[in-house]
């Protein structure tokens, strides 16, 4: 079995609990004018790699986590539902804590099926299209997805980007704390700010996109903590 | 021996009562410790006074251009000089190489080009009789080496080839057993060198250079006591308790630092051996543990004051004045307990009540099996101070038991058993180009080495391989060559006969080789292995620079491609030098580090294959180049990790630098993930790591100003800088390295 991985990172403690490995899935459809991995939309891109190469690799970083921990993430996984799927199954066979990092855009079936296959989802809500046009697919049907998590017995992680002047809206951020609260299930949620270190990556494939082409005003930390309140202090992380 | 009744009061042991036997004493006297650093005590007012003093003075230093004072008068050793006191009512530890705190010696027995051209830069004038003496009675060791360098030896010097050389200077690297004097006196070691002499009866040409040696040996040893004499010390007797304990230590180094200027003057291992004096005289009543703090606090001090004279283009190598008073601490015993007291954390501690420094170079044998506390503390030490090293003892005790030390940043030494003829480097990247333009320098066009041209327009692997195999096999037979003309008349012209008072006579005897650019060479044979490499090559046919078309596995990422040609070029050039005679029956050493001196080599370095431009610093030590380790920080280690220590006996330096936020989100689990990850490289087979948890912005603002800065310390490669005393290219080069983040 073969799937399309842009990148596999050896390290990470940005990705999920603790000290992780990490998978970048290719190819996705959401594209998000925010996004940190454009290299990875192109569904034809990355490189070929057989689930046994994959782990086999993977297996050689175990050693150095200070427990065996992975996060797919890419790019959308759910794109190459088997082969993560089947990744899933073997890492989590040889003791691996896994973690998958997605948009949900995909069917609810698909989903559900993926949550049950894991230790934890953390699920990147995305704006509402029609109120930002920050995302090309709609983010709707995404999130009716990720609302189909709320009886699963696998924790959720909702995963929010903070960018000033475009998704820190109050009534939104509000609202965002009402969704999370429905989750009996719910582990955290963490806000993440926008920042611009991607710029290079979106110059360098001829790509624009309004949040990278000029500075953005800065996220202060009282914003950030203004965040924090209005979704509920208590559901965030740090 | 009558004094022995007082000293060694309540030590047990019988082996090392009858022969010089510092382990042996250590195994059946010191008092592991397993627990945390609750225990530690800030330093006391006085001492706290002293460092006031001192770093005052390292200000006033730094405001002359680095150097305070140079005493042109004195030719420097062991007695040359009075004895010199920073503040003599607060120092507990005393004795200064002369007679004032960072005044320089000038050390004429190296060369004396290097004492004119070093005072000059600093505006002093050396002493005419002094130069009469050195430039016409007394042949120098850089004198008598330069008459020797054949042709082919001056030609790979100059262009680059073969650099670092220790030929104007001491040489370095030895670790005398300092622990002998505190335990045995000197009276007791010169009788024991009289009866080596006595012994060594044989007159062959070994027999009589090693009886000259023992002679001279004897001679240090005499003056060695005098000095002490001159501070008050009778150090002729052993040390009767723990303040003497350190004294005597002290002394027995000062002399060697007195006498020798070599780049690296390192302290060996010494916790141990100092806890069972403080423990003794603890149980005694007469030390708490504020006293047992201070007298680690001011042995430090008086370590951090070390200074020798070097020229500008020394600086260029080996930037910011470092002395490698590396002192190791840590490792587990071959019986299984850890070698781990109170006073190694009392050594960390000094991180803390005297801030940072890189000095003395402390360096920590790391074991998985270690008491948790000292990894935690390590760890956590590590993180505050950016000043640390950790080295694999579950590679090295193996090879060289559980009474070695770090010399330098990456040499391991059995303390009192080994000796080593410090070989420099040589710049494997120039090599390769050198069998890549038919053995012709890539920028002045002189032939160097008889190897074929290349033809074709691409670069065809089996032709580079096969004339890279000729370079080096010509440049180990150089190479080795030189360093048997340097080391011959180092030990004939500059002898350190202090050090080698307190190693076994007959000792054994290391030459350590090394190597720069090896992450340049594997990338740029991968290049040309796995991608198409392009030589543009101008008008007299020498490659200007490469074009490479499609991509290559670089070194850095866990890909075996790559990781296994740099593994194939160390044992190569490793085999070759093992074949070579070398001086006094030394064993061939190879060691991957490069100190600051990436730099330079990459300055002196043309386009390579690996798309590297010309005059661009290497990676240091044995590090993926900046920015091509695509799979973080593990994969990256485990590239690392592939080089064998087996071949590579001299130690593989290894710099890992990362953000605080990508080590881990809070303090604790920082120390938790650092700890991971060193036991991972470890198990992996890995030998060294310079840990640096450091985020960029914090280096570009250090590097714009300074003065916010004043304590920033860094490891670099095998040793620590404080960041400020860096050229501003050197800056530049640490600020490109790869600095694990994430965005
Ligand atoms: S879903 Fe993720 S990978 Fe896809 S475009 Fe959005 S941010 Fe990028």
């Amino acid at each position: 079995m073969q799937g399309r991985i842009n990148q596999l990172l050896s390290f990470s403690t940005f990705d999920g609990p603790g000290t992780r490995a990490v998978v970048f899935m290719q190819g996705c459809p959401v594209g998000c004018l925010f996004c940190h991995n454009p290299e990875t939309w192109d569904a034809a891109g990355g490189t070929l790699i057989t689930l046994d190469d994959l782990m086999r690799r993977l297996e050689r970083f175990r050693s150095f986590l200070s427990r065996p921990a992975l996060t797919i993430t890419g790019g959308e996984p759910l794109l190459q539902f088997d082969f993560v799927m089947a990744l899933c199954a073997a890492a989590r066979h040889e003791g691996w804590h896994v973690a998958l990092d997605t948009s949900a855009c995909a069917t609810p079936e698909k989903v559900l099926a993926a949550a049950a296959a894991v230790d934890l989802m953390m699920c990147s809500l995305k704006p509402e299209a029609d109120a930002t046009r920050l995302c090309k697919a709609c983010g709707k049907p995404m999130q009716r997805s990720i609302a189909a998590l709320r009886d699963q017995p696998t924790p959720v992680r909702l995963r929010y980007v903070l960018i000033p002047g475009f998704t820190d809206d109050d009534a939104v951020l509000r609202s965002l704390g009402d969704f999370a609260r429905t989750f009996p299930n719910l582990e955290s949620v963490e806000l993440e700010p926008f920042n611009s270190l991607a710029r290079e990556k979106w110059e360098a494939l001829g790509m624009q996109s309004p949040l990278f082409d000029s500075p953005l005003p800065e996220l202060h930390e009282e914003a950030i903590q203004r965040a924090r309140e209005l979704v509920g202090v208590d559901l965030c992380t740090h | 021996m009558q004094h022995n009744g007082v000293a060694w009061r309540g030590f047990n042991g019988t082996l090392w009562k009858k022969r010089v036997e510092v382990a042996d004493f250590i195994r059946e006297n010191y008092t592991p410790y397993y627990d945390g650093d609750a225990f530690l005590a800030k330093t006391t007012e006085r001492t706290a006074a002293l460092w006031a003093a001192c770093e005052d003075l390292m200000r006033q230093e730094r405001a002359k251009g680095g150097v305070l004072d140079i005493d042109t008068k004195r030719v420097a050793g062991i007695t040359a000089w009075p004895p010199g006191y920073i503040a003599k009512e607060l120092e507990v530890i005393v004795g200064l190489q002369t007679d004032q705190p960072l005044k320089r010696m000038v050390n004429p027995w190296g060369g004396w080009r290097m004492v004119e051209a070093a005072c000059e830069a600093y505006g002093a004038t050396p002493d005419p009789a002094m130069a009469k003496i050195f430039t016409r009675y007394r042949r120098t060791q850089n004198e008598a080496i330069f008459r020797n360098y054949t042709p082919a030896m001056r030609q790979a010097r100059k262009l680059g080839l073969i650099t670092g050389l220790p030929d104007a200077y001491g040489r370095g690297r030895l670790i005398g057993d300092y622990r002998r004097v505190p335990l045995y006196g000197t009276a007791r070691l010169m009788q024991d060198k009289e009866d080596d002499l006595q012994r060594m009866d044989n007159v062959d040409e070994f027999a009589i250079h090693t009886r000259e040696d023992i002679a001279d040996q004897i001679r240090a040893l005499e003056r060695m006591a005098q000095l002490g004499l001159a501070y008050g010390c009778d150090i002729s007797r052993p040390a009767e308790t723990a303040q003497e304990a350190v004294q005597w230590l002290y002394l027995a180094y000062l002399c060697a630092v007195k006498e020798q200027n070599g780049a690296a003057m390192s302290f060996g291992h010494n916790s141990a051996f100092l806890d069972i004096y403080i423990t003794r005289d603890m149980a005694e009543g007469r030390l708490d543990e504020a006293g047992a703090q201070e007298l680690i606090d001011q042995l430090t001090i008086k370590l951090r004051l070390v200074r020798h004279l070097r020229t500008p283009e020394y600086e260029q190598l080996f930037a910011g004045d470092p002395t490698w008073v590396t002192e190791s601490l840590g490792g587990m015993g071959e019986d299984g307990r850890p070698l781990v007291t109170k006073t190694d954390f009392r050594w960390l501690q000094t991180l803390r009540n005297l801030g940072p420094s890189p000095e003395p170079n402390l360096t920590v044998l790391w074991s998985p099996r270690l008491p948790r506390g000292f990894r935690q503390f390590c760890s956590e030490m590590a993180i505050e101070s950016s000043a640390l090293q950790f080295e694999n003892d579950g590679l090295m005790r193996p090879i060289f038991g559980d009474d070695y030390g770090i010399s330098c940043c990456v040499s391991a030494t059995r303390i009192g058993y080994d000796m080593q003829f410090f070989g420099a480097r040589v710049n494997l990247a120039k090599a390769l180009l050198l069998a890549l333009n038919g053995g012709r320098d890539e920028f002045t066009g002189e032939p160097v080495v008889d190897v074929p041209e290349l033809s074709g327009d691409y670069l065809e692997w089996e032709s580079v391989w096969a004339n890279f195999e000729k370079v080096l096999e010509w440049l180990a037979t150089l190479y080795s060559r030189t360093m048997n003309c340097i080391h011959y008349m180092h030990d004939k012209f500059n002898y350190e006969r202090v050090q080698m008072a307190m190693i076994n006579s007959v000792p054994n005897r290391n030459m350590a080789f090394g190597v720069a650019g090896l992450s340049v060479v594997a990338d740029s044979l991968a290049a040309v292995r796995y991608a198409r490499v392009r030589p543009v090559r101008n008008a007299s046919g020498l490659a200007e620079r490469f074009e490479v078309v499609g991509e290559y596995p670089a070194y850095g990422n866990d890909d075996d491609r790559a990781d296994g040609l740099a593994v194939r070029v160390v044992r190569t050039f490793q085999d070759l030098l093992s074949r070579q005679p070398i001086y006094r029956r030394a064993n061939a050493t190879l060691s991957v580090l490069t100190i600051t001196s990436n730099v330079v080599y990459g300055s002196k370095t043309g386009a390579t294959p690996d798309g590297r431009e010309a005059g661009k610093p290497f990676a240091p030590g044995a590090n993926p180049m900046h920015g091509r380790e695509r799979n973080g920080v593990v994969a990256a280690m485990r590239s690392v990790a592939k080089l064998p220590y087996d071949i590579c006996r001299d130690g593989i330096s290894y710099t890992f630098s990362i953000t605080p936020r990508a080590l881990g989100d809070g303090e604790a689990s920082r120390r938790a993930n650092l700890i991971s990850l060193i036991d991972g490289y470890f198990g992996a087979g890995g030998h060294h790591m310079n840990v640096n948890v450091y985020g960029r912005e914090m280096l570009i603002d250090a590097m714009d100003h300074p003065e916010k800065y004043p304590n920033l310390t860094i490891r670099v490669s095998g040793y620590a800088v404080r960041f400020n005393r860096l050229s501003r290219e050197q800056q530049q080069e640490v600020i490109e390295r790869t600095i694990f983040e994430r965005m």
